[in-house]
């Protein structure tokens, strides 16, 4: 009586979705669509990597390494910790033209910019232009937020401390003279990065902003000197600036430098012999770095990949192999059951 | 978060496995067998889902490695590039333990995948981060991995090579078993004979779950009135000889 009224009471509704009656589709799956489909997928694959290897044949890379650790590198004087201001010239040649747009990037090996520490060593409220983040950086920059003499470091952080300092610029030699080649510098970081979330703070001069703050400790000039030429290329918003702050995923990593794009070289890089004059600054041999300067142009799936043109192609052909074998085991299983 | 996804999919079965009647129970008792013989929670089994989660976790990594290793991506596109292989092999290994596609089922993996799209796009937006820069810090890494198809590639190739084993041993398991045998829910109930030859009491040689159902200890098995310890603690001990404790009281109803 009560307990079949409490009984009633909890039986679930009769409905297409509570007594499990929804209409449904069951995959049928047999050897007939199984074997086919790796080997479509398989065949898919290959295809993808053959268009990806292709691709990545035809573009172009120049790399030279000038760490200097070898005696009869031309930046072997520089290597030496001691040395400052120190200055070295790579020469090279391109046998053909090197077509455009060319792009110029520095490269460096044995640097973890993913390192945790390291990655979480930055203010990002200071670099949005927070004025109160100035007088009180962030403790995850510590101990790169205040120097001996408990002043506030603009811009804190292992990051922006470590920032790369050398400077490059390629002459091509022709007839003995050299020509220099314009670098294009701008837009080089992402969009994002310079409009939104790297703001320089609302101060004019922007050197007041800066005022009982100190410059980094590795830096030669503080943040509103980086650019003096331009000012929407100064304080956090200079590019060379957003490109280091913009952390590499991996331990050997390249960073646009500049674009070689202009007048004569618009084309690209014509053959002949060149010359790169590096103003050579940031030290890497202590930890076993290496330094090399990259040109490359690029295609619709961005630099040279060769990588992934060729796993491509391996995983297409382990499937197309593994669907044969699946099929020859499928045979013999089928034909004793049939006798 | 490999070890978890594995560890998902017996939830998953059982949120979209299809429930059976006691007609079909009858008639195809190889559907329990499994859970009978333990099958799905042998050390063996547990043993290689630990495998395939470190396998899986290798391929996430490494692919994404050896495709973005000395180049100019960043840290946020890799991870951008990572997230996306692990969405869709989540949902592809979903969909193959999925027997039953309902438009619900449907509903549910389209949606997982559009929601990380769209999640990622509010996380990584400019207004999250002008409301707070130190946690918000991705903005902008997907409008740029979005529309770049070596990230795609790149996630296309870690899902398929993720899944891989998987793949392999449901095609193993189709060809091996003939799959008409595996027609059990689209024949048309018919009425069976409820023809039980195990009369109540007269064999130990029950299923748990069996017993668990029936009347008698099993409604005390079902109220849980067991699950205390059956060794009697000082108090009881003092009142065991006027009243006889629960286990006794089964031993009396097993024995009849």
């Amino acid at each position: 009586m009560v307990k079949e009224e409490k009984e009633i009471a909890n039986r679930p509704d009769n409905t297409a979705f509570t007594q499990q009656r929804l209409p449904a589709w069951q995959p049928m799956l047999s050897a007939g669509i199984v074997i086919p489909g790796f080997v479509l997928i398989g065949l898919a694959f290959i295809g993808i990597g053959v268009a990806l290897f292709v691709t990545s044949r035809s573009i172009t890379v120049l790399e030279i390494d000038y760490t200097g650790i070898e005696k009869d590198s031309p930046c072997y004087k520089c290597s030496d910790s001691d040395a400052k201001n120190c200055v070295c010239n790579l020469v090279f040649s391109i046998d053909s033209l090197f077509e455009g747009p060319v792009f110029f990037y520095y490269g460096l090996s044995n640097y973890f910019q993913n390192y945790r520490k390291y990655a979480a060593s930055r203010d990002d409220e200071q670099l949005s232009g927070d004025l109160d983040a100035f007088t009180a950086p962030s403790d995850s920059c510590s101990p790169y937020n205040y120097n001996s003499n408990d002043k506030p470091i603009v811009p804190c952080g292992a990051i922006a401390n470590s920032m790369f300092n050398d400077t490059f610029v390629l002459y091509r030699v022709v007839n003995g003279a050299k020509q220099l080649v314009p670098l294009d510098g701008k837009g080089i970081a992402w969009w994002t990065d310079y409009n939104v979330k790297f703001r320089n703070p609302s101060v004019t001069p922007l050197k007041n902003a800066f005022n009982n703050t100190v410059k980094p400790i590795f830096w030669p000039k503080p943040a509103y000197q980086l650019d003096t030429s331009d000012p929407a290329n100064n304080g956090f918003i200079n590019q060379d600036f957003l490109v280091w702050m913009r952390r590499a995923a991996l331990p050997d990593f390249r960073k646009l430098y500049r674009r070689i794009t202009d007048g004569d070289y618009a084309k690209g890089l014509p053959a002949g012999n060149y010359s790169l004059t590096i103003a050579y600054n940031y030290p890497v041999v202590s930890f076993d770095g290496r330094k090399k300067v990259v040109f490359s142009n690029v295609s619709w799936m961005g630099g040279k990949n060769e990588f992934l043109g060729i796993a491509y192609l391996v995983v297409g052909s382990l499937c197309v192999l593994m669907s044969m074998v699946m099929l020859i085991v499928y045979a013999k299983f089928k034909f004793p059951e049939e006798d | 978060m490999a070890v978890n996804e594995n560890a998902d999919r017996p939830k998953a079965v059982r949120l979209r496995g299809k429930d059976v009647n006691a007609e079909s129970s009858l008639k195809w008792p190889e559907l329990y067998r499994s859970g009978q013989r333990q099958e799905l929670s042998s050390p063996l089994i547990l043993i290689s889902s630990l495998l395939y989660a470190v396998y899986s976790s290798l391929v996430f990594f490494f692919i994404p490695f050896g495709v973005f290793h000395n180049t100019a991506y960043d840290f946020q596109t890799m991870a951008v590039t990572v997230a996306m292989a692990a969405t869709f092999t989540a949902n592809v290994e979903i969909s193959l333990v999925t027997r039953y596609w309902t438009r619900l089922n449907v509903a549910a993996v389209c949606v997982s995948v559009v929601m990380f799209f769209i999640c990622s796009r509010i996380t990584h937006s400019t207004s999250l981060f002008k409301a707070s820069p130190g946690d918000y810090f991705f903005l902008g890494a997907s409008n740029r991995a979005f529309i770049d198809p070596l990230v795609w590639l790149t996630a296309l190739l870690t899902t398929w090579t993720a899944v891989l084993p998987s793949m392999t041993a449901l095609a193993i398991n189709v060809i091996f078993n003939m799959h008409d045998k595996h027609k059990v829910h689209s024949a048309s109930s018919q009425p069976v004979e409820l023809r039980s030859r195990l009369r109540r009491g007269a064999s130990l040689r029950r299923s748990s779950y069996a017993l668990s159902q029936g009347a008698g200890p099993g409604r005390l098995i079902s109220s849980g009135t067991c699950i205390r310890s059956t060794v009697p603690t000082v108090d009881e001990q003092v009142t065991a000889d006027n009243n006889p404790t629960d286990s006794q009281l089964q031993i009396n109803m097993k024995n009849k």
